[in-house]
């Protein structure tokens, strides 16, 4: 006996955690999966993400610092620090999810980064003639002076080793497991909210090319999360080959303490305190939008009678297909950042990069599920972008990103 | 199990959470004005706590990300250059980052304790408290430029004396015989008539009908002053390393532990050795034969540039030809024979100079010194130096032009020279409808952090009369104010080096057994042990607290006069003064710190260090020696820019130092020669609206391409003596591109508020 998603069956009566888990929906976490009653899932996901530039106000792409111009005291300018800096994101996402009921689960996440890389990419634009030295400042000549004031030169930054995120706890509601009517028709809709964990680490205040692991430096997702979403299978009419769903969304963030930054590293750029105040608070803008997502499968491939379904190639045939493709776009609007400090103009130096915009961002995902063939083991590639539609006052990020989940059944 | 209702409640629920909070939370940042406009009531220290109350973040702000973060460490790398002159500054308490501060601070204690009115200490605690800071950060903040001025001056000397100099410079050709005065003597054609000989700056052209087809020779010479007590290890072998090579150094400078090395790094040195300020070792630890080329005493041939009308010609161009000339006498020790001399430099342009023109030639050259410190590595450049001249034919085409004395030395248009502060002022006639007027644009030193703490301050005092300045956060004065009078006033700079600092470098100096050690060793080691225990001390009243005081005690321009002529300076200021009644007057200053006797006469008078002077040509002191106002184009228009007009030999002669001789403003100011441009240019643009100057016209005369600062401009301003009306634009750099606002003065202070 299968279970199928739209079909109420305990749990216990399944003959395999398997065919409970997957049975009968194209394999990908969809909006209103769960899990079965009694089932696990763990997910374990390699994500490599890359940041070098963002959408500006304009909804221009530029590089995530503005250019710096640099001046002698009374004595002109000596040039312009352009860097066009790029970061390096390398993080282990360790998901696992149980089901409590079969409409309802309970999911956990613990991001850890594995590593992040910030290169500087520094150049030099020349500025006016210097006549104490008989020429313009050079980058080399500007960055020896800059050291003779006790200012080093940024170089790239690694941190963040082995270092926590912040920890996502989320309950994903599946209202319409009761309404016969609307599974009947193929749709089903779901209620899910996400908690935040702080376990996630600040950027260090005093390098000039750090960034921290929290949700909010990642800019991956809210605080507290509320998503309503619906999806719809085309079991009968194509055989299960096309769902197509759409989420609604509001994200949001706490606020935030910082300390601020003393210039013990980077005396010149980084000496702050003094007039920012020695904690600052930073309201991270709420995120609120719509994703819509469609997945295909262009293979079904054979349903073989394994252990995993004792034997039943009828069984086997629920399962998931061997290769499922989805792409899914999402709106996201951001609203206003806000940063108090002691000075409302260090606040603006912030803010203004973060005033109202919106990120478009581009999954597209590829799982290749070995269910079928007796393997208890989904891989996924997943590669996701800000980069092919423009945004407005965000980071345009891409990932990549490998994955496995394996389902589990414990009692 | 959810209710049918209640799923349709919930859902209805967030999505009005959401629509509502995208609503909500759509409104964006704004940028926080630049610009404050702060109302002061009560006693001077009730107005400096609501001073420092209402804008201690930006009072924060400007001390930290200026003065801590650029002008301190900036000046803290001076110190390698100043500690072996003045020894007390290599002192351990100056180490550390410590010099500039403790400089900065002691200078203005000393003005503090000595010079500053209580009313102005009581405002400086207010602020203080105000802001929840120290009260040595206000005090450091409010006298700083005095310091700075004064002490930038020294430092300029002390490069300067060590910098290559324009010797001569000479027309080859037919200058004595072409039956012209060209060098304006009062002689034709007599023998040396093309030649300036010694070379001295000019406010005016060096020779007028100049041939064409000639060449100029300029001769341009270096010093080697030897006698540095300490020595960058850099310059010794191997060269450009820190470490020194073992057979380098003297067995007494070396640890014995290390005297088997061959390389050594500081760390194997003595104490004795490394009593300067790293990363310099004591000059005296130093065998000979590895010091030869610290200061080679050379012109560098390859560094020759000449720019004549904006047109550069290097020393790798066929205009330019260079020769090292014989040397008379035995040479220096301590040069390199094969480059030391005067450096000849011959120049003749493609085709000659143009015809029937005004043309003008500057002058660039740097030595051989490997400077390591202050970074970036560089070698000595010179002072760009300047000349104009005409050629043949000028004269007849202008109708004028005839003396070298009636063409002034303007120069061309150059990108890299930045303007310097200006001001001017207007009335009667060249007006449009009669009534004065005063403007000012204030260059000096913005970073890129200055023009973000801009306020307007109008103080309403318990007693005397109101007035309001264009300042910055934490600051008690201004370059420029008007009080309810009308009484106006801007400041300039204008460098001297006839300022505390420097007196008081003199005044150790000409102590007996000091000036006895200075003539037994005429060079850097004897000028160090006769100011062995001299420190920079500014002495006098801040500059910007004579405009205040120039606003507090007066309602015309005699008593502003006044109020200067009184008051110690602290470095060469030019002020303009402006009433309601349409009186103006310029005032040069300097400390006059060879004249103590300065500023003591029963009535403002004309002496060493005060200079005055107004657009009225019938009194004498108004005119130069050729019988032309200083200043003025008429009877109704006044300017004044960054330089001395009328005390242009602002320092005395004191030929006895030699070498270390003060030499006045124009052989040494870096502002001198972009000063000059700027007031032949603004003096034009006078001109060319003469009659017609209402505020609109001042402040498109304030726009002018040519007299705007782009780097380094702080305020600009046109104010109305007579309406009591100060149209201010500050907040942006420059401070020109913005639109003027205007604030009625008497209405601010009847409301009380700031809000007319």
């Amino acid at each position: 006996m299968s279970c199928k998603r739209h079909s109420p069956c305990p749990a216990w009566q399944c003959p395999a955690m398997l065919v409970i888990l997957l049975a009968a929906a194209p394999a990908g976490a969809g909006f209103t999966e769960t899990l079965p009653k009694d089932t696990f899932m763990l997910d374990e996901t390699f994500v490599f993400s890359w940041i070098d530039s963002i959408w500006d106000n304009q909804g221009n792409q530029a590089p995530l610092i503005e250019p710096v111009v640099r001046y002698e005291p009374g004595g002109g300018k000596q040039g312009v620090i352009h860097a066009r800096p790029v970061a390096n994101y390398y993080i282990i996402i360790n998901q696992l999810q149980y089901g409590l009921l079969d409409e309802l689960s309970l999911g956990l996440g613990i991001p850890v980064v594995i590593k992040t890389r910030v290169t500087p990419n520094l150049s030099w634009e020349t500025g006016d003639y210097q006549r104490q030295i008989g020429r313009p400042y050079s980058e080399q000549d500007f960055w020896d002076w800059a050291a003779s004031m006790g200012q080093p030169k940024p170089t790239t930054w690694v941190g963040n080793l082995g270092t926590l995120s912040d920890m996502v706890i989320g309950l994903r509601y599946r209202f319409t497991h009761r309404m016969p009517k609307m599974r009947s028709l193929g749709l089903h809709a779901a209620l899910s909210a996400y908690g935040m964990i702080p376990t996630g680490k600040h950027a260090d205040p005093e390098e000039i090319m750090s960034i921290g692991t929290t949700l909010w430096d990642l800019h991956t997702q809210g605080d507290l999360a509320f998503h309503l979403s619906i999806e719809k299978d085309f079991e009968r009419e194509l055989d299960g080959r096309l769902s197509i769903g759409l989420d609604v969304f509001y994200e949001a963030f706490f606020t935030r303490t910082l300390t601020s930054a003393t210039g013990k590293k980077h005396p010149l750029l980084l000496n702050q305190r003094p007039y920012v105040g020695e904690h600052y608070q930073v309201k991270p803008g709420d995120f609120s939008g719509v994703a819509l997502e469609i997945t295909g499968v262009p293979y079904r491939g054979p349903a073989l009678a394994t252990w995993l379904t004792k034997g039943s190639a009828e069984a086997a045939e629920a399962l998931p297909p061997i290769v499922s493709v989805s792409v899914r776009y999402r709106f996201v609007h951001l609203q206003q950042t806000d940063w108090r400090s002691d000075f409302e103009l260090w606040d603006w130096d912030h803010e203004k990069f973060w005033r109202p915009g919106y990120k478009n961002i581009l999954d597209f995902k590829l799982t290749l599920s070995l269910l079928r063939l007796g393997v208890p083991a989904q891989i996924y590639a997943g590669y996701s972008t800000l980069n092919l539609i423009p945004g407005k006052n965000c980071r345009s990020a891409e990932n990549l990103s490998v994955g496995l989940r394996v389902p589990l059944k414990i009692w | 199990m959810p209710t049918t209702t209640s799923r349709n409640s919930i859902l209805a629920l967030l999505l009005s959470v959401t629509i509502l909070n995208t609503l909500v939370g759509c409104s964006a940042s704004e940028r926080p004005p630049n610009v404050h406009i702060v109302v002061l009531k009560g006693d001077p220290y009730e107005r400096g706590f609501q001073h420092g109350q209402q804008l201690s973040a930006h009072i924060r702000s400007l001390y930290t990300k200026l003065l801590a973060s650029s002008i301190m460490p900036f000046l803290n790398r001076e110190q390698l250059n100043i500690a072996p002159v003045l020894p007390v500054y290599g002192q351990p308490e100056y180490r550390d980052g410590q010099f500039s501060y403790r400089m900065l601070l002691e200078s203005g204690q000393y003005l503090y304790d000595n010079y500053m009115p209580e009313s102005y200490r009581q405002e400086l605690k207010g602020i203080a408290d105000g802001a929840g800071m120290e009260f040595d950060q206000i005090l450091i903040l409010n006298t700083f430029v005095d310091t700075m001025l004064g002490f930038r001056a020294i430092v300029l000397f002390i490069q300067g004396i060590q910098d290559p100099f324009v010797s001569s410079i000479a027309f080859e050709g037919q200058l004595d015989s072409d039956s012209y005065d060209n060098d304006g003597d009062g002689q034709t054609d007599e023998q040396d008539e093309g030649v300036l000989d010694p070379y001295q700056p000019l406010t005016h052209a060096a020779f007028v009908e100049v041939p064409t087809d000639t060449s100029v020779r300029i001769v341009i010479e270096d010093v080697n002053l030897p006698g540095l007590a300490c020595l960058d290890p850099r310059n010794a072998f191997p060269k450009g390393r820190m470490e020194i090579e073992r057979r380098c150094l003297i067995d007494e400078c070396i640890l014995p532990s290390c005297r088997s090395k061959t390389l050594l790094d500081r760390d194997c040195l003595t104490e004795e050795a490394q009593s300067c300020i790293e990363p310099r070792l004591s000059s005296g630890c130093f065998k000979e034969d590895c010091l030869d080329l610290t200061d080679p005493g050379c012109v560098n041939p390859e560094s020759v540039r000449l720019i004549l009308d904006g047109q550069v010609f290097d020393a790798t161009s066929d205009a330019v030809q260079t020769k090292l000339l014989p040397v008379e006498g035995d040479l220096p020790p301590d040069v390199d024979p094969n480059c030391y001399g005067p450096l000849e430099v011959l120049f003749r342009p493609p085709g000659g100079f143009r015809p029937a023109s005004l043309l003008s030639l500057v002058i660039q050259a740097g030595d051989q010194s490997p400077i390591y410190s202050p970074e970036p590595y560089h070698n000595r450049f010179m002072r760009d130096e300047r000349i104009v001249f005409t050629s043949a034919g000028y004269a007849a085409s202008e109708g004028t032009a005839e003396f070298p004395y009636q063409v002034p030395n303007r120069g061309v248009w150059d990108p890299s020279a930045r303007p310097p502060s200006l001001a001017f002022a207007v009335r009667g006639g060249a007006t449009l409808d009669g009534s004065p007027l005063l403007a000012e644009h204030f260059a000096l030193l913005d970073s890129d952090i200055v023009h973000q703490h801009s306020v307007l301050f109008l103080h309403i005092p318990d007693q005397g009369p109101a007035y309001a300045f264009l300042s910055w956060a934490g600051l008690v004065w201004g370059f420029s104010g008007m009080n309810d009078q009308g009484l106006t006033y801007a400041i300039n700079y204008s460098d001297s080096l006839d300022n505390p600092l420097t007196g008081g470098i003199l005044a150790s100096v000409f102590e007996p057994e000091h000036l006895a050690e200075l003539i037994k060793n005429p060079n850097l080691l004897g000028l160090s042990r006769a100011l062995a225990d001299t420190h920079l001390y500014a002495t006098g009243l801040p500059i910007g607290i004579i405009g205040r005081e120039i606003l507090a005690h007066g309602a015309g321009v005699d008593s502003g006069i006044e109020t200067i002529y009184r008051a110690g300076r602290t470095y060469g200021w030019n002020f303009l003064l402006a009433d309601a009644q349409g009186n103006l007057a310029a005032v040069e200053t300097d400390a006059a710190s060879q004249f103590p006797e300065t500023g003591s006469a029963p009535e403002p008078a004309q002496e060493d260090g005060f200079s005055f002077y107004t657009p009225d040509t019938g009194d004498p002191q108004n005119l130069d020696t050729y019988g032309r106002p200083w200043a003025s184009l008429g009877p109704d228009d006044l300017r004044i820019c960054a330089h001395f007009q009328k005390a242009a030999d602002d320092m005395p002669e004191l030929n006895l130092l030699g070498p270390f001789k003060p030499e006045s403003q124009r052989f040494w100011s870096a502002n001198y020669y972009r000063s000059l441009r700027a007031f032949y240019v603004l003096g034009d643009e006078i001109s060319s609206h003469m009659g017609n100057i209402d505020v609109d016209g001042a402040i498109g005369i304030l726009r002018t391409p040519d007299l705007v600062d782009t780097r380094d401009s702080m305020n600009a301003c046109v104010y109305q003596p007579a309406d009591k009306i100060i149209n201010w634009a500050m907040g942006e750099v420059p401070a020109t591109d913005l639109t003027f606002e205007p604030f009625d003065l008497e209405a601010a202070i009847q409301a009380g508020d700031g809000n007319p």
